[in-house]
């Protein structure tokens, strides 16, 4: 069963009906379900519906030079709940971390149907659990995203992004190296063989002051010969991952060693992250003792498995 | 309250060593309360587990014989998040305390829970890491407690909480399971499926016993501008605050001390407050020296718009040390003003922070106590100290009463009744203003999912929970 309900008591009959003809709701649609954006400037924080996409959200806080410091690259808009609810990230989480760093607070829609609130909308909580976590990366599997509360970032003033290619990963990895243990911090570090060269190609990007991002770009020019490619790369890395869904996290001292093991193709890498875009996930290995926690989380949030369940082959059960 | 029969503390006695069970009443006296002293209750044991599998042996012995377990770091906490409210056998992780090894090419640190904050700090330091979460208390606290409370400090503004430093971390189910959360030591950090860590942080200790964590480490700033800005009135001062956060600047540190406080931490550290000033700003910028000459001008300047009398700049380390020594141990300096204070921790959206602030003193004049203030400006985190007598109960029940009107006033403005030190039993009675029934049956749901039986920690979070009076005649002053 799809959902694309027009209105919230809509959405919570069909999550009864569902219930009622034990019937699994396959995916659902929230794009007819009302929209607001609520955007506190002074206190640098937004209250939305999920049905906004990213782009429509930036949008609208760039004229007070604020932004939500997400950008999971994608040809087609995101909307906030895909992006909470597959914890969806871009080049940028190097410097500002993931969507799980902004959120403030959470509404969703129980499989009961009630709607229930956790956190709030300021910046600094800690009254009750911490639900908003909870349905970060949930997938739809356990309730439905309906309205979010994120902590925002000024506008940078400058933000420039380099490149400078090497013949090997030995190389690469011994500029990473070097470059974490410079006084730089990037807000972009990524590797990438997507020119089909034969080459890697490390990318460095900075934000914040104009001073801050100079200076930068100049310590990063003193250790090797990059150039400066800001919208090219940016565009490059939309295509390649907008292709690309499936990623490997992997500890980031060891991103060479496994890069050098893959089979050849194109791959983008943040390489600060660890994490690998080349269209193969590694399996994921879930201890049976998180096997049974996450068992237990299904039973509590949908007893009557009206949802996308937390199967084996979604996340590598073992 | 059951007693530990004395077979159980054999037990216990021969998995963690018979010197690391407390059961004798007198040496139980330590561990009936942490900073929050209004109610106290003893544990009837405490063991002091030396391992994983010894919490988990443990643990296991308590589920076995039904024994609640109370989960404990240093018991700095401040909302009575570790009382033994009907007793049971509290598991401090006092043993626990190294820093296992520290990875500076991936930025990670791994600790044991009973790690002091500072330590981890202290020993990523030679690779120019730290790590961030700093509260003030950092000297004494334990990142397995930071993690249950989800610790914040000055300088989450620019930083963040504990929440977005902890990248995993082991953790003892009240059964005796143990399981991993989150990214694992050498693991890459994404981990597929929903934020099992995120929604157990801040749990307050009532999902399970934290045995290990993998923290991320930051890199320390290049430099860093520490500013004191001496303002009139609070009034002038919350203004300047929220000027400097609209322009764009994210300091990493912005705190308010108010005319009381100033006097009483002058009169105690005697940095060289102004004793006359209505509020000061402390004011930290950090990261490049690049960027921060321009940023320091414009910060200087949106203070003295508001009407700063003097805005001062830390010349060296040391003066911005001592700074930072007189603001986290100002509530210290408190203890010269009055023989007890309580203190809260609600948050306001910071566009309400003037409006809190005379609400506030309105509140002080009406019961007639002093409500001295030193917070965090910038999150909108407001700390107000109650000033009472604990041999006089009016005063004590008009503390409550005052503390109580200020937490609704939060709440009122579309905040939260605590920021940082968490429900406990204090604030149990506000959850309910603060959320629904059906907010809180979803909360309860998830603790179903980490304690079944609700033997972690009970007694807490919940509206409706037992209180110490309800299982033993009440040992301190009425209230």
């Amino acid at each position: 069963m799809i959902l694309h309900p027009t209105s919230i008591q809509e959405l919570a009959e069909g999550l009864h009906n569902a219930a009622a003809t034990s019937t699994r709701i396959t995916d659902y649609e929230l794009s007819s379900l009302p929209r607001s954006i609520v955007h506190h400037a002074e206190d640098l924080t937004v209250t939305l519906t999920s049905n906004i996409t990213l782009s429509e959200l930036q949008a609208a806080l760039a004229p007070h030079r604020q932004w939500l410091p997400v950008d999971p690259p994608a040809e087609i808009p995101l909307t906030i709940e895909q992006i909470l609810s597959n914890n969806l990230s871009g080049p940028r989480r190097y410097g500002y971390g993931t969507i799980r760093e902004h959120i403030l607070g959470i509404k969703v829609m129980l499989a009961d149907g009630r709607v229930v609130q956790s956190g709030g909308q300021v910046v600094k909580n800690v009254a009750g659990f911490d639900l908003c976590k909870l349905f970060i990366g949930s997938r739809g599997s356990i309730g439905i995203i309906l309205e979010a509360t994120f902590k925002l970032r000024p506008l940078p003033e400058a933000e420039e992004v380099f490149a400078c290619e090497y013949h090997t990963l030995a190389e690469t990895d011994a500029v990473i190296t070097t470059l974490l243990d410079s006084p730089i911090s990037p807000i972009l570090f990524d590797l990438h063989n997507l020119n089909h060269n034969q080459c890697w190609e490390l990318v460095v990007g900075f934000a914040g002051t104009r001073e801050d991002v100079a200076w930068q770009a100049s310590v990063l020019r003193s250790l090797g010969n990059f150039r400066g490619c800001t919208s090219d790369y940016l565009e490059a890395a939309v295509q390649h991952i907008s292709n690309i869904n499936a990623t490997q996290s992997v500890l980031p001292s060891r991103l060479s060693a496994i890069l050098a093991s893959l089979p050849a193709g194109p791959v983008l890498a943040h390489a600060g992250n660890g994490i690998i875009r080349n269209g193969t996930a590694n399996p994921v290995a879930v201890t049976s003792s998180i096997s049974s926690l996450l068992q237990r989380l299904k039973n509590e949030f949908d007893p009557a498995g009206i949802f996308n369940s937390l199967q084996a082959e979604k996340i590598g059960l073992i | 309250m059951k007693p530990v029969p004395t077979h159980v503390l054999r037990q216990l006695e021969g998995v963690v060593g018979k010197t690391n069970v407390i059961a004798q009443p007198d040496e139980l006296i330590v561990y009936e309360c942490d900073a929050y002293t209004l109610e106290r209750n003893a544990p009837q044991a405490v063991v002091l587990p030396g391992s994983t599998e010894e919490v988990a042996e443990a643990v296991r012995i308590c589920a076995h014989n039904g024994l609640p377990i109370i989960p404990r770091g240093a018991g700095t906490s401040l909302s009575g998040t570790v009382l033994a409210v009907d007793g049971g056998v509290v598991v401090a992780t006092t043993r626990m305390n190294r820093v296992l090894s520290i990875d500076p090419r991936n930025r990670r640190a791994l600790v044991e829970p009973g790690c002091v904050n500072i330590w981890v700090t202290r020993a990523a330091q030679q690779h120019r890491l730290h790590y961030a979460p700093d509260p003030s208390s950092q000297m004494a606290c334990t990142i397995g407690g930071n993690i249950a409370t989800n610790s914040g400090g000055p300088h989450t503004l620019k930083y963040g909480v504990t929440t977005n430093h902890i990248l995993g971390f082991q953790m003892v189910l009240p059964d005796g399971q143990i399981i991993w959360l989150g990214t694992e030591p050498d693991g890459g950090e994404d981990i597929f499926g929903p934020d099992l860590r995120g929604a157990a942080i801040g749990s307050e200790g009532m999902f399970g016993v934290v045995t290990q964590a993998l923290l991320r480490l930051t890199p320390i700033p290049q430099e860093y501008r520490t500013m004191l800005a001496i303002f009139e009135t609070v009034d002038d001062a919350s203004r300047a605050v929220s000027q400097i956060i609209a322009s764009g600047i994210v300091p990493a540190a912005l705190e308010m001390m108010d005319g009381i406080i100033i006097q009483a931490v002058e009169e105690r550290y005697h940095f060289g407050f102004p004793l006359d000033a209505g509020a000061i700003l402390i004011i930290e910028l950090d990261g490049l020296t690049a960027g921060l000459g321009r940023q320091t001008e414009q910060t200087i300047s949106f203070c003295l718009e508001n009407n700063a009398r003097q805005v001062r700049q830390a010349q060296t380390e040391k003066e911005r040390n001592e700074l930072w020594k007189c603001r986290k141990r100002a509530f210290g300096a408190v203890g010269k003003l009055s023989p007890n204070f309580m203190t809260h921790d609600g948050v306001v959206p910071r566009s309400k922070l003037p409006e809190m602030m005379r609400f506030i003193s309105d509140v002080s004049a009406r019961h007639g106590l002093q409500i001295p203030n030193v917070f965090h400006a910038g999150d909108g985190n407001v700390h107000p100290l109650i000033l009472y007598n604990e041999r006089d109960p009016a005063q004590i029940r008009r503390a409550i009463a005052a503390g109580h009107e200020i937490l609704r006033k939060c709440i009122q403005l579309g905040g939260s009744v605590t920021g940082e030190h968490g429900i406990g039993v204090e604030k149990i009675d506000f959850m309910a203003e603060q959320f629904t029934p059906d907010d809180l049956d979803a909360m309860h749901a998830l603790r179903n999912v980490f304690d079944p039986e609700e033997r972690c920690n009970p007694h807490k979070m919940f509206p409706g929970s037992m209180r110490c009076a309800d299982f033993v005649q009440r040992k301190q002053i009425p209230a």
